[in-house]
């Protein structure tokens, strides 16, 4: 029997070493200038990182996506070189006549490139254990060993699925486009078919305003170099580590059993397989296809002829450039087999295009299934979740259980996708989203642009949104249920902002908003409901994940915090603001008033309700008023005024067609 | 090592560059392969060398197959028609990489011919002229001392002086250690001198295969002037297979016992006579004239 020694042959090694060398000094000179350099500089020049988070709490992690990605290319580069043998033909030659099978060449290689993968980690690992005394922040062993592992993790995949993709192709400039298209291709694939069928149909949204499914999510989370970036700002998901690493231990074996099999003469073809050729030429043609016609179709006009031209003339367009490519060299010779490949693959993926995306746009559940909704326009704009992997929010944040809103939304959702309402350019358009949350579990979600505001089922919808069911459901203080990852808070008014970093003034802060929110809760005014009234906002991060969406200004708690801060006037960008004019309403008027402000034009609504200009010495008397914190959501006398953000972009506006309603221009405050 | 091919095919795509070929090389000798360019000789060397995997058939030496099996390339060494060193090699890392392949090479021997061809262990073998690189490929070789040597076109680029010297070291191989070398050329004349054996293929296929010794032992070609030409019974007598008259001169070509030609062609009183052995070219014409294939379709020097 044999031993190790006698199995691995040094010189062989060397000789696989020896041709990465330089590239590998390059790699740790990289990894050293990105990680402990940079620590140091952090060290010296400013304070420790504070509050700022970081995925595995560490400071270490802080550049660890620019060394992945830098890592990544080195990974490629490294490969190419490490198998550059098998792409020339005397070199493969040379060295399939030696004595020795071609796994125990492969094995060589690989050895090579694992070394060339973990002596720079280890060095830069050494140097990081001593640095780390040094520092004026804490970088632990734990988290050196963190970063070592989650490093070479990421490497050896992605060395192991470089590897692989190298056994398909016999050139090394393709070798280096086969790795980016296998790691990028589906992304982009189905980035570009989404985003065609979001142009060709009502009803598609790529990323929903709430609930999980969104259209792109799938493919994006699992595109291996975004996948590993994420994880480090949402933490690790060890099951789909596992997963990726059986992928790369699969590949590995396939390379061993693709190689043993593969034939020398293949160094003729830039391909080792002539299907897996053609299969990528239709999906790269198709691909290609789609963004040259998206973009074409942005800037012509909405006609099925020209989408027809730019579609077809994509087609032609990628497939010639990608053969360019693919033969490296812009004289090519057209296959028919190829071309007739491509050409049943084009017709094949409109044919699915057409009727998949048919049928998703049609599709309404089943209210008996649906367990909530949840329902985004323009009033719910601020909204936007980012990441939400800790379960800090309420499992209810964004969504209604009513049964009355659920019927509604399905009834609009369904007039939506019928396509009933026509296009009407005189009126004014209204994006409109609807998210199920189903009993299974599951999500589904449709967006429509350009539904009539004036539609009956739009207009009954909001009415009943106009509770305060939506007012809880939206409102991101409210609903934060879980405050221990919560890191930052911050608090957005018409003229500034301010935020709550220390975990005493989070909690005490959003303790106290809660509490009071309960106490609105019974009579909850319409005027907070009213969609343009966001006159705040409140972003809330937590271990990569970001909340932002509506807050209430009339919770006293966030009255008295805002105070701590700002004057209310300066907060609300009264200060500086024009224009003001006062009405009071009795609560019966109420209804019609809010409805009219976002309806009809200031000069209509100034005539209607009989409203006050109000004088400077006026304007000073109720600013007072507001400093000293007399807002009541409830209130009979409503304040409207144009803030001076608001003044910048109404002047830019005025040439504009519809004229400006007034809540395109006024903001709205309830007074005492 | 004794090689041997059975029913061979090899193809690329439709085309098929080595097309049922059978042949068997003995010990101890050389063979020369011959053919024009696109013959499919070094498609044919590349399988024999265990380079390329055969589509039928087998390549076998001393009945084991050579295609993944290592115990059989430590002994059969392939160079190619252009030598290949890895890029910035020098001979000496090129000797270290070959010495960690083969079991038998000779680190003595290896010195012996560096200072024989002078050249240097440490100088760059891309600076070196296409001759150059051959004398290197060549002093690997013979120090790796493999049981056999495939050589495709192994004498391009060399000088006459070098080409002896190379062809003397072979010799030397042969005789002291039974070296087996298939040696694939354009050139006839070339291998004429040094084969035991040829074969001849042409598109693919081959078309001859002749243990040379054998076939000069027994073939010779007469060239014989007669006052009045002779009748029938001279060539019957004489053994003739082939024969042209230009005048009253008869070139023919005589197959059996050539021992005793000079004693019947006296009987016949020539005015003059002269018996040569056959070329390569001749032995060609005389085996395949009647197929119908030409030399000069063939061979192109």
């Amino acid at each position: 029997m044999k031993s190790a020694t006698s199995l691995l042959n040094r010189t062989l090694l060397n000789h696989f070493l020896g041709g990465t060398f330089w590239l590998t000094v390059l790699f740790l000179i990289g990894n050293i200038l990105i990680q402990p350099l940079y620590l140091w500089i952090r060290s010296v020049n400013s304070e420790p990182v504070g509050n700022v988070s970081f995925a595995l709490d560490s400071a270490l992690y802080e550049t660890l996506p620019f060394q992945l990605a830098a890592s990544m290319i080195y990974i490629v580069l490294m490969v190419v070189f490490l198998f550059s043998y098998k792409n020339k033909e005397a070199s493969i030659d040379f060295m399939h006549s030696m004595p020795m099978r071609r796994r125990k060449l492969l094995s060589h290689a690989l050895i090579a490139g694992v070394i060339n993968i973990i002596i720079p980690l280890v060095i830069t690992a050494i140097i990081l254990f001593f640095e780390r005394y040094f520092l004026i922040f804490d970088v632990t062993i734990m988290n050196i060993v963190e970063w070592f592992f989650y490093t070479l993790f990421v490497l050896l995949v992605v060395f192991a699925i470089s590897v692989f993709v190298g056994f398909l192709v016999s050139n090394m400039f393709v070798h280096m486009q086969m790795v980016v298209i296998v790691f990028f291709l589906p992304l982009v694939f189905w980035g570009l078919t989404v985003t065609a069928a979001e142009m060709l149909y009502d009803g598609i949204i790529t990323y929903p305003s709430a609930g999980e499914g969104g259209l792109m999510g799938v493919v994006v989370n699992n595109t291996f170099p975004i996948f590993v970036i994420q994880q480090i700002y949402e933490g690790l998901t060890i099951w789909k580590m596992v997963l990726w690493i059986f992928v790369a231990v699969t590949l590995i074996i396939l390379s061993y059993i693709y190689y043993s099999r593969s034939r020398s003469e293949s160094v003729h073809y830039t391909f080792n397989n002539r299907w897996i050729r053609d299969i990528l030429v239709a999906f790269i043609t198709i691909s290609g296809m789609l963004l040259v016609g998206i973009v074409l179709s942005f800037a012509l006009p909405d006609l099925t002829i020209v989408f027809t031209l730019a579609f077809g003339i994509g087609a032609i367009f990628s497939y010639i450039t990608q053969e360019m490519f693919f033969q490296g060299t812009a004289r090519i010779k057209l296959s028919r087999r190829s071309l007739i490949t491509t050409g049943i693959s084009l017709v094949l993926f409109w044919v699915v295009f057409a009727i998949g995306w048919q049928q998703y746009t049609s599709y309404i559940p089943d209210e008996s299934n649906v367990e909530s909704v949840s329902i985004n326009g323009h009033w719910s704009s601020n909204t936007m979740v980012y990441g939400n992997s800790e379960d800090v929010m309420s499992e209810d944040y964004l969504f209604i259980e009513d049964s009355a809103l659920i019927e509604k939304g399905i009834s609009l959702h369904q007039e939506a996708a019928d396509g009933d309402y026509a296009a009407d350019e005189s009126e004014i358009a209204q994006s409109f989203e609807i998210v199920y949350r189903m009993k299974d579990g599951s999500y589904v979600n449709r967006s429509y642009d350009n539904f009539p505001m004036k539609s009956e089922e739009y207009d009954a919808m909001l009415q009943t949104l106009n509770n305060s069911q939506i007012s809880k459901a939206y409102d991101v203080i409210y609903n934060i249920e879980n405050l221990l990852p919560v890191d930052n808070l911050e608090i957005h008014g018409p003229g500034t902002y301010f935020n709550l970093q220390t975990e005493n003034e989070i909690h005490e802060f959003v303790d106290a908003y809660q509490k009071a929110f309960h106490q609105l809760d019974s009579n909850m005014p319409l005027l907070i409901n009213n969609p343009n009234m966001q006159l705040i906002s409140a972003s809330v991060s937590a271990d990569g994940d970001y909340y932002s969406g509506n807050a209430s200004l009339y919770n006293p708690a966030m009255i008295e915090k805002i105070m701590e801060n700002y004057q209310l006037s300066d907060f609300l960008g009264l200060d500086n603001g024009e224009r003001f004019y006062t009405v009071d309403l009795a609560d019966e008027d109420k209804a019609s008033f809010f409805r009219d402000y976002e309806t009809i034009s200031f000069d209509e609504l100034y005539d209607k309700y009989s409203m006050d200009g109000l004088t400077a010495s006026e304007t000073e008397d109720i600013i007072e008023e507001v400093n000293e914190g007399n807002l009541d959501a409830s209130g009979d006398r409503i304040l409207l005024y144009v803030p001076e953000f608001m003044q910048d972009m109404s002047m830019g506006t005025e040439a504009m067609s519809p004229p400006l309603i007034a809540a395109d221009e006024f903001f709205m405050l309830g007074i005492e | 090592m004794k090689l041997e091919t059975r029913q061979l095919d090899k193809s690329f795509g439709r085309k098929k560059a080595v097309d049922a070929v059978t042949l068997t090389v003995d010990p101890g000798t050389i063979h020369g392969l011959l053919g024009s360019n696109g013959a499919g000789k070094t498609t044919f060397m590349k399988t024999l060398g265990g380079i390329y995997k055969p589509d039928a058939g087998a390549v076998l030496f001393d009945d084991a197959s050579i295609f993944e099996n290592p115990t059989v390339k430590n002994d059969v060494l392939f160079i190619n028609d252009i030598p290949y060193f890895f890029n910035g090699a020098t001979l000496g890392s090129m000797a270290t990489f070959y010495k960690s392949m083969y079991p038998k090479w000779s680190t003595k021997r290896f010195k012996q011919l560096s200072e024989h061809f002078g050249l240097e262990a440490k100088q760059p073998l891309s600076q070196l002229s296409k001759g150059m690189k051959r004398q290197a490929s060549f002093i690997l070789a013979f120090s790796a001392r493999p049981q056999v040597m495939l050589l495709d076109e192994p004498f391009d680029g060399l000088d006459p002086i070098i080409r002896r010297q190379v062809k003397n070291i072979m010799m030397q191989d042969i005789a002291n250690h039974g070296m087996t070398v298939i040696a694939s050329s354009h050139n006839l004349r070339e291998m004429e001198d040094l084969c035991d054996s040829v074969s001849i293929m042409h598109e693919g296929r081959q078309l001859f295969h002749r243990d040379l010794n054998e076939v000069k032992g027994s073939h010779c070609k007469l060239q014989i002037a007669f006052e009045n030409l002779p009748g029938d019974q001279f060539f019957k007598e004489m053994g003739v297979v082939q024969h042209e008259v230009k005048g009253r001169v008869i070139t023919c070509i005589i197959k059996g016992d050539i021992s005793h030609i000079e004693e019947k062609v006296t009987k016949y009183d020539p005015l003059m006579y002269d018996i040569l052995p056959l070329t390569l070219e001749e032995i060609f014409a005389y085996e395949m004239g009647d197929k119908g294939y030409e030399i000069s379709n063939i061979i192109v020097e």
